[in-house]
């Protein structure tokens, strides 16, 4: 009974483990999405509002999801302290501690810190292009992070339930 | 407020080269920026060169700040909020309007539409900030002459530039819209084609114009003058600077809707009105401001015939 009872913990702590590591793939790509929405809404805001980044950080931030709503908000609150501190300066502070907790790669880390530099377009339309091109990266990565997301979550799975299984076989 | 309004200007780091001058805020005229030129200030008519260190010396040390390219994107990139897109319409005419009133004036590659018309301004490396000095006032000499047994008269402000027509001319409109001894307060609109009168910085006038104003924020007069008598119905209507035949045909439109004008134009002499296509006979009188010891005064008030009612 006792053997029993530790087979199915051990199972069951394999796929648990493996259901860990597959919902780290799923909060990436949820972060990915969410930073999409983030540049998605910003491009529009540019495009056909035309305001300043401080405002449309405020408007943004109440529509997208937690950590980013927090960090845009701050962002927004900084910027108008007027206390002279370069908008580059503020977003890298606040994302970072945002990025610091959020499973993505560095090289998608680096893109969402990099946004500041992005906004130096003269005009409306040049800068809503300019934040397209950024929205087609991200598009890239979260359909290749998708596909990824479905062939290693399989592949975890099973690997953990194996294991789990292989682990209970040899200490029987 | 006015200190703050200047420093508020300028990014962090440039920002405390900018603290001395600052405190002189009242006496502050303007600032000139030129990228690899010195810092200039002109302060009290005088001007001065800023060193590295926030000081200022009316002549060119060794010291002396000279503003490097990156200064001044950054300046740039500070007053647009970091979103020069949003400026588009402004840098295309030329100058920025920051809290306060105070002007920005830019220069540097123009970057014209298909229409051949400026569109834009790209690397910018000539700047000018106008500090706005709103003159509580100013306007008090002239209330009495241009109103009569309680009616305001059409009046024209005319003067050389610098000597004070648009100091006037808001000064005119907070006390014509709020009301004073020589009249109930009215409604005001005001066309406000430069953001010179008011001062608005995103829609909202920066200086004081009065409970009953009405301001049509970066519109071309002609334009302004017509959209403000159809939809806000103002019972006076006043332009900073005209100087055109379509002007004239706008102000008269106004006129014979029974709409009050007040109005600046460039100018020193009586015949330079009609010069300027403006019609003297449009208004009942015509307000000549001077330079007396470098401060700004009314020299004389005119009826369009050419009486003399004041100097």
């Amino acid at each position: 009974m006792v053997k029993l009872f530790g087979v199915c913990f051990l199972i069951t702590g394999a796929v648990g483990f493996s259901f860990c590591l597959c919902r780290e793939q799923k909060i990436r790509l949820m972060m990915l999405k969410e930073m999409r929405s983030i540049f998605f809404l910003v491009q529009k805001q540019i495009h056909y509002g035309g305001f300043p980044i401080d405002l449309i950080l405020q408007e943004v931030s109440g529509k997208v999801k937690t950590p980013f709503s927090e960090a845009l908000k701050r962002v927004s609150e900084q910027m108008c302290l007027e206390d002279g501190e370069e908008f580059c300066r503020i977003w890298t502070r606040e994302m970072e501690t945002v990025l610091f907790r959020i499973p993505i790669t560095k090289e998608q880390k680096e893109l969402m810190l990099g946004f500041p530099r992005l906004l130096n377009a003269i005009d409306r339309e040049g800068q809503a292009q300019m934040l397209c091109d950024y929205i087609d990266e991200l598009d890239k990565w979260i359909v290749q992070t998708e596909k990824e997301e479905k062939d290693k979550n399989k592949l975890i799975m099973s690997l953990g339930t194996a294991a789990g299984i292989l682990l209970s076989i040899l200490l029987l | 407020m006015k200190e703050k309004q200047i420093l508020g200007m300028f990014p962090g780091r440039i920002r405390e080269r900018f603290r001395v001058i600052a405190k002189m805020a009242d006496e502050l005229q303007e600032i000139r920026l030129i990228a690899g030129g010195p810092v200039r200030v002109i302060c009290s008519n005088k001007e001065y060169f800023l060193n590295v260190s926030g000081e200022f010396s009316s002549i060119i040390a060794g010291s002396c700040w000279y503003l490097s390219v990156g200064e001044m994107e950054q300046i740039l990139d500070h007053v647009c909020s970091y979103s020069r897109y949003a400026y588009e319409e402004e840098i295309g005419q030329g100058f920025l309007t920051v809290p306060g009133g105070h002007r920005i004036g830019v220069a540097g590659a123009v970057v014209l539409g298909e229409d051949g018309k400026v569109k834009n301004m790209k690397y910018i490396r000539y700047m000018n900030i106008r500090i706005a000095h709103e003159v509580i006032g100013a306007a008090d000499v002239l209330m009495p002459l241009i109103h009569e047994k309680g009616r305001l008269c059409n009046t024209l402000l005319v003067a050389p530039p610098g000597c004070g027509k648009t100091t006037m001319l808001r000064d005119l409109i907070r006390q014509i819209s709020d009301g004073s001894r020589w009249a109930a307060g009215k409604q005001v609109g005001v066309v406000d084609e430069r953001s010179e009168i008011a001062g608005c910085f995103m829609g909202m006038p920066e200086n004081r114009m009065g409970i009953r104003t009405v301001i049509l924020d970066g519109c071309p007069k002609v334009q302004g003058m017509m959209m403000l008598l159809r939809s806000m119905a103002p019972q006076v209507i006043a332009v900073d600077e005209i100087g055109s035949s379509m002007d004239k045909q706008a102000i008269l439109s106004i006129l014979q809707c029974g709409c009050q004008v007040i109005a600046t134009m460039h100018g020193s002499a009586p015949e330079e009105i009609e010069n300027r296509g403006i019609d003297r006979t449009m208004f009942e009188r015509i307000a000549f401001l001077g330079k007396k010891d470098g401060i700004c005064v009314l020299k004389n008030v005119q009826k369009p015939e050419g009486d003399m009612i004041y100097g």
